[in-house]
């Protein structure tokens, strides 16, 4: 440690940004893409491409071998992916919600070659896409806009829209005619219905419904295209029932046609072929049938659930795979050759479903090995979302896309090595071990783990030695113990898909996962550090449906279920609107308490345990809950919880804010629990002191109201309100208006805010000063302008005119910061705090430009707060970005700084905060559409764990204050090492030459 | 083979301090310092913890030394030369005065004192300051009896460390022994300055002064004397000589001459003394005193000192 410090002097550690060489040192980037909706696993020759198209509204090649992407694009969240296909020219995705984009993407490189737009509908987003001759593409968008474009350029050949009252769903070309199939709402069921359409012209020939077409839903039709006919198939409501397009009344039985008994159309598996293979399910069979009437093969054994077929056409033929699970560890995959009607054989992979949950989809790659038989790869998409590849027999490798999805993730801390957990098991005598055991026993145990430490020390120098020389990331093996500088913990990520993955935050590495069917899980909450001797323990909130809500604790460090039996490990409850942790500990195992609140104005708590009841009774005088249904909602509610004669807690209402109806609640800053805060006030130059307005009470709240309907209204007005309300009394200490300011657009949400200490930051697109409203009840509300004018007017009364928003359209961040007086030096006169006595603060406000689009907005955290907080921003092109709090100072003079400003010094006012390219904490990487941003303390002062996740994962390190306890990157250990050895050295050899010298002169 | 009661620790220390002289305080109760030299005792100890215990340098050779005046105490001139040969292995004859010394003492062990002499006498030619051997070189020479040379020896020694007691000491008892009691009563002199605390350098001082006549300032030193030691024997035995002599002086010399009535004014024969004399009563009050308190010393013996008792009475009685 003093080895540390002295070094601290004598390096100069000046840097910001990175180093080339740094890059993937300290962080690591998941590159993911979303659950594949479309995939296309193509060959041509020896080379196989994944092309996929996800739930997440992104296009990417994906190499098969190593399952990263060669290419992705990705589109705006509200840019809905609906139908992809792959062409000859190349990708052709339909997108959008209010604007259709169709677009043709190269396939190689993915680069955009086309993009035609159209209109869209949003209660109809259905669309379907096909190519015909030529290379042309025509769309069926919204059911009932049909498209042809050219394959070239992406020019309208023709359009019409269809006057009918059937929902089309699919487009299907043969030869000169379109065939558009989709569903006729008759009395009781929907009926098949078909349009037969030129190709050339854009004409409809006929519409028409086959006799038998009444369908469960229309995902039981089916087309089936062959040479010469295209053949439809349905499961009829009672029976599965074929036609031939064009042929009006032409059904047939498909029991009669293929000769087998109750049949049901399991999928029509459609490779580049002319012979789309039929899985028919029989009665206790699965058969691969073809056009017109032969049943190629029969799967003998019967596996009647959890059937998966894939097919794959390449070496001239085409192969079926069927999966069925095998036991839970084992996939079993069955390959038959469907144009030679030849089994190949059956193959048993190794698959856990404990962990993803079962197969949903897979796709097959057929290959030729160098010795002549067959190779295969299956693509699987698994229940949770995620995707795998498989080959011979194994997992080749796996994509956690379930995290595209991720929608709460916890740091969890890593025990200590065992030494810490032994000393405090040494410590922790319970009074009745303390009369049993002797004194002898007793020093026994002080000698052991005196042993133990002493064991531990040579590791302990290697260690540090190794992290001293820079090698610390070569070792590849887990330890799931806490490193020297804390920056080694878990993070688990829940998701809403019931996937629930642990990664370790040091590389990237997956700890444990797990899945847990149909659940969505919401919340993850930290109930039992590491620091005692147990595991660390967490519990997750999920909802399984509407009306149940089910919270799972689990070990954090395993996976497994906590406590082990299995037991207690689940509970269920009725829907649950906010789960809260208290600082109250079960006595036994020393979990956190977990308040909750259900959707019946009831409070439980978990666990349940008479105990747990008793310490909570004790701490309801105090406990004080607000409850709002979040972004959307108008009203923001205040409760105490009382205990019902039957025992049960209630919420009692204390107080409510209603705004009014067209103001929304759009951003919540939600002080972190772990925060820490170091000082109490703010040093100025002279000085003096402002003391910091900190009530851990106060909740930032900010509100929009808009009138029109968008942005290009004429009638459109915006404002952003920013609150700060007491979530104890409910009383409104501030209130600020920001005109003009809202969202980009309605779809883009661009309010965000974080708040901290005594401070927030909220930031808003500035509409212009044509969208603020014009009635402004200026005689109450003190806005962030008002401020900045009478703070012009202190200085130059001339520039005193009216109130104007910037007439600047642009994101702006807004920075408040607290105090308790606008005087320095004046403190609130009491001891302790209450919420019911308290003044109100003094506010003081600054804008800022910001050039870039916002998309999510986080904080840093460290250990103590005495580190420079930095607002961590995800920005929509695609980075991480830094603003240091230091920036973001309401408190920035605006013109000349004065000696005293100096002093202090705060930066003077810029209009806009510039964009600077060595505080993207994602350097060159893409991470694109952050969502969330996470912070963790480390052990180390100046050193902030952050992850960020949406679509991507990205984790760094961020040291807003540079790393002052950290010696540089480029620190000469040698030459300090090499010195003290030369001292030791000089020291010896004087040492014997003064001795010898004092010998002889005894003797002279 | 340890000697008996041989203790690594213990015997070190036991050495050390007998070479500095002084006894460590902690270590070292009140009862058993200063230590007794056993020239037996350091000889086996020293010789086994040569052999056995690991030193420094400095103490090493520090011990060697000391093993080797031990052997030379203790008549092993063998063992002694063993040492000495070990230590000149390491510090050659001509370059050290040190080991030339320790030739010196090992020549006188050996009977051969005009040879340590020359050895002493070219050894300070080397370094004339060095004390030991200016000191060994007088012991020597005194103790042949050449009391001449040692007095010429000690003489150019004082004058160069003049603040060394124990040299003023030997000098007055060299002087003493030659009858040179005026220069002896120098040497004491400069004792007084040196050690003025000490009533022994008092009293010997007095003595001296009675011996050459000078009774009213041997008075005085016999008063100073005790004064510092409460009934010193010999103190009042020569406050009491002196006192009566005084008196007998001053009775003699009344009927002479000068018929004044006993006044202090009164100088004694010593001529050059331009000390004070000592009042008439006063010089009776102490003749008295210390007759009194010799009788009270030896009453307060009770039986055993009855006959010593009887015998002073006796001396005292025939005094008057």
């Amino acid at each position: 440690m003093l080895l540390l410090l002295l070094a601290c002097l004598l390096c100069t550690p000046v840097f910001s940004a990175i180093h080339v060489d740094q890059a993937g040192a300290t962080d690591w980037h998941k590159e993911l893409v979303g659950t594949p909706s479309h995939v296309f696993y193509t060959r041509t020759g020896q080379r196989s491409q994944l092309f996929v198209g996800t739930e997440r509204n992104v296009l990417a090649l994906i190499s098969p071998k190593t399952g990263n992407s060669v290419w992705r694009q990705v589109l705006e969240p509200s840019d809905d992916l609906l139908s992809v296909r792959l062409g000859s020219h190349g990708l052709v995705s339909i997108s959008g919600r209010r604007l259709i984009h169709t677009r043709l993407w190269d396939a190689q490189t993915g680069f955009l070659v086309w993009d035609q737009s159209s209109d869209g509908n949003v209660s109809k987003p259905a669309a379907d896409l096909t190519f015909t001759g030529g290379g042309d593409v025509v769309t069926l968008i919204n059911g009932e806009t049909v498209t042809r474009l050219s394959g070239e350029e992406g020019s309208i050949l023709w359009s019409s829209k269809l006057e009918t009252s059937a929902t089309y769903r699919c487009i299907y070309a043969h030869g000169r005619v379109l065939y558009l199939i989709g569903t006729k709402q008759s009395r009781d069921y929907p009926e098949v219905s078909i349009i037969q359409m030129d190709a050339i012209t854009g004409r409809i020939i006929e519409e028409y419904q086959p006799p038998n077409g009444a369908v469960r839903a229309s995902e039981d039709i089916f087309v089936a295209g062959d040479v010469e006919h295209v053949y439809l198939y349905w499961n009829g409501v009672a029976r599965a029932y074929r036609h031939i397009l064009g042929r009006q009344a032409d059904v047939e039985e498909v029991e009669e046609v293929f000769g087998i008994e109750s049949a049901e159309i399991v999928t029509v598996l459609q490779p580049e072929t002319m012979h789309p293979d039929i899985i028919i399910r029989a009665k206790d069979k699965y058969l691969i049938a073809r056009n017109p009437h032969t049943v190629v093969h029969t799967f003998q054994r019967a596996h009647l659930e959890g059937n998966i077929f894939a097919t794959a056409h390449s070496l001239g033929k085409t192969h079926v795979l069927r999966l069925t699970r095998g036991s839970g560890k084992e996939l079993r995959a069955e390959l038959v050759d469907s144009t030679s009607a030849k089994a190949i054989g059956t193959y048993s992979i190794p698959f856990i479903e404990r962990m993803s949950g079962p197969v949903q989809k897979a796709f097959l790659d057929v290959f030729p090995k160098k010795d002549g038989s067959i190779g295969f790869r299956i693509f699987i998409i698994t229940a949770d979302g995620s995707t795998k590849l498989l080959k011979d027999g194994a997992i080749v490798w796996t994509k956690e896309e379930a995290l595209t999805k991720a929608s709460a993730a916890v740091y969890v801390d890593l025990p200590e090595k065992s030494l810490l957990s032994q000393v405090h098991d040494e410590l922790n005598e319970q009074p009745e071990e303390t009369a049993s055991i002797t004194s002898i026993e007793r020093y026994m145990r002080r000698v052991r783990s005196h042993y133990n430490k002493v064991k531990a020390l040579p590791e302990r120098i290697v260690a540090m030695s190794k992290y001293l020389f820079g090698s610390s990331n070569t070792h590849d093996d887990m330890d799931l113990r806490a490193d020297m500088l804390g920056v080694r913990k878990v993070i688990v990520f829940a998701s809403k898909t019931g996937k629930v993955v642990a990664y370790d935050t040091e590389r990237g590495r997956t700890v444990w996962e797990r899945y847990f069917g149909g659940i969505s899980f919401w919340q993850v909450e930290n109930i039992r550090t590491s620091v005692v001797k147990y595991p660390p323990v967490i519990t997750l909130v999920g909802n399984r449906d509407e009306s149940t809500s089910l919270l799972y604790r689990l070990n954090a460090l395993t996976g497994d279920d906590y406590p082990g039996d299995g037991s207690n490990a689940t509970s269920e409850f009725g829907l649950i609107r906010k789960v809260m942790r208290l600082p109250l500990e079960e006595p036994e195992d020393r979990t956190h308490l977990l308040a909750l609140v259900g959707q019946d104005s009831q409070v439980y708590l978990h666990p349940d345990s008479p105990v747990a009841r008793g310490a909570f009774e004790t701490f309801l005088p105090t406990f004080h809950l607000y409850l709002t249904e979040g972004v959307g909602s108008s009203e923001l509610g205040g409760f105490k919880v009382a205990q019902s004669p039957d025992g049960n807690y209630k919420l009692i209402s204390t107080w409510k804010v209603e705004f009014p109806d067209d103001e929304k609640i759009a951003a919540l800053g939600e002080v972190s629990k772990h925060e820490h805060v170091a000082s109490l006030g703010r040093v100025l130059g002279n000085r003096s002191v402002l003391y910091k307005y900190l009530n851990p009470n106060l909740l930032a709240l900010a509100t929009i109201a808009t009138t029109g309907t968008g942005p290009f209204d004429a009638q459109f007005t915006s404002v952003v309100l920013l609150y700060l309300i007491d979530t104890v009394t409910g009383s409104i200490h501030y209130r600020a208006e920001f005109k003009g300011a809202g969202h980009v657009l309605p779809d883009i949400p661009s309010i965000h805010l974080v708040q901290s200490e005594n401070w927030a930051v909220v930031s808003y697109w500035n509409h212009g000063p044509e969208a603020a409203p014009s009635q402004i009840d200026q005689s109450t509300i003190e806005t962030e302008q008002d401020l900045k004018k009478k703070r012009k007017k202190k200085r130059k009364p001339a520039a005193a005119t009216s109130f104007a928003v910037p007439d600047a359209k642009g994101f702006e961040m807004a920075t408040l910061e607290f105090y308790e007086s606008a005087k320095p030096d004046s403190r609130l006169e009491s001891n302790t705090f209450s919420s019911f006595q308290s003044k109100r603060p003094h506010v003081i406000a600054q804008s800022y430009a910001f050039p870039k689009r916002i998309n999510a907005m986080a904080l840093t955290a460290t250990g103590a707060g005495i580190t420079t907080k930095e607002v961590l921003l995800g920005l929509a092109e695609g980075h991480l970005y830094g603003v240091n709090k230091r920036l973001l100072d309401p408190r920035r003079p605006v013109g000349a700084p004065t000696a005293d400003e100096k002093e202090e010094g705060v930066l003077p006012y810029r209009a806009t905060l510039d964009f600077n390219p060595k505080e993207v904490a994602s350097y060159h990487l893409y991470v694109p559409r952050i969502e969330h941003v996470l912070s963790s303390a480390t052990k180390l002062e100046s050193t902030s764990l952050t992850i960020a996740w949406g679509l991507d994962i990205f984790c760094a390190r961020r040291s807003p204050s540079k790393a002052f306890d950290v010696l540089s990157e480029g620190f000469n250990y040698g030459a300090l090492l090499t010195t003290i050895a030369a001292l030791i050295l000089g020291i010896w050899v004087a040492k014997g030459m003064a001795q010898r010298k004092k010998l002889n002169d005894l003797w002279k | 083979m340890a000697p008996p009661n041989f203790n690594v620790t213990n015997a070190r220390q036991k050495l050390a301090t007998l070479r500095t002289g002084t006894a460590d305080p902690v270590s070292v109760g009140a009862e058993d310092l200063p230590p007794h030299y056993d020239p037996a005792e350091v000889l086996s100890h020293g010789s086994h913890l040569l052999k056995t215990a690991s030193f420094g340098d400095i103490e090493r050779f520090a011990v060697l030394e000391q093993v080797f005046v031990a052997a030379l105490d203790t008549g092993n001139i063998d063992i002694a030369k063993t040492h000495l040969a070990t230590i000149e292995k390491r510090f050659p004859f001509k370059s050290s005065v040190r080991v030339q010394r320790l030739y010196g003492l090992l020549k006188e062990a050996e009977g051969d004192f005009d040879k340590a002499i020359e050895i002493y006498q070219t050894a300070l030619e080397q370094d004339e300051i060095n004390v030991l051997t200016h000191k060994r070189l007088v012991a020597v020479l005194s103790s042949q009896g050449k009391r001449t040379e040692a007095i010429e020896r000690l003489v150019t020694y004082v004058d160069a460390f003049m603040q060394d007691v124990e040299a003023w000491a030997e000098l007055a008892s060299l002087y003493i022994g030659e009858s040179m009691y005026q220069q002896a009563a120098f040497c004491f002199e400069e004792l007084l300055l040196l050690r003025p605390q000490n009533h022994l350098y008092h009293i010997r001082y007095a003595d001296l002064l009675y011996t050459l006549g000078k009774l009213d300032l041997a008075v005085k030193y016999y008063c100073s004397g005790l004064e510092l030691c409460k009934d010193n024997l010999r103190a009042l035995y020569g406050l009491r000589l002196a006192s009566s002599a005084l008196l007998d002086q001053r009775s003699k010399q009344r009927p002479s001459g000068k018929g004044s009535k006993g006044t202090s004014s009164v100088v004694s024969d010593n001529k050059n003394q331009d000390v004070e004399p000592v009042e008439e009563g006063t010089l009776v009050a102490l003749q008295k005193l210390s007759g009194d308190r010799l009788s009270a010393l030896y009453e307060k013996q009770g039986k055993e000192g009855a006959t010593l008792a009887l015998v002073a009475k006796g001396w005292l009685q025939c005094q008057e």
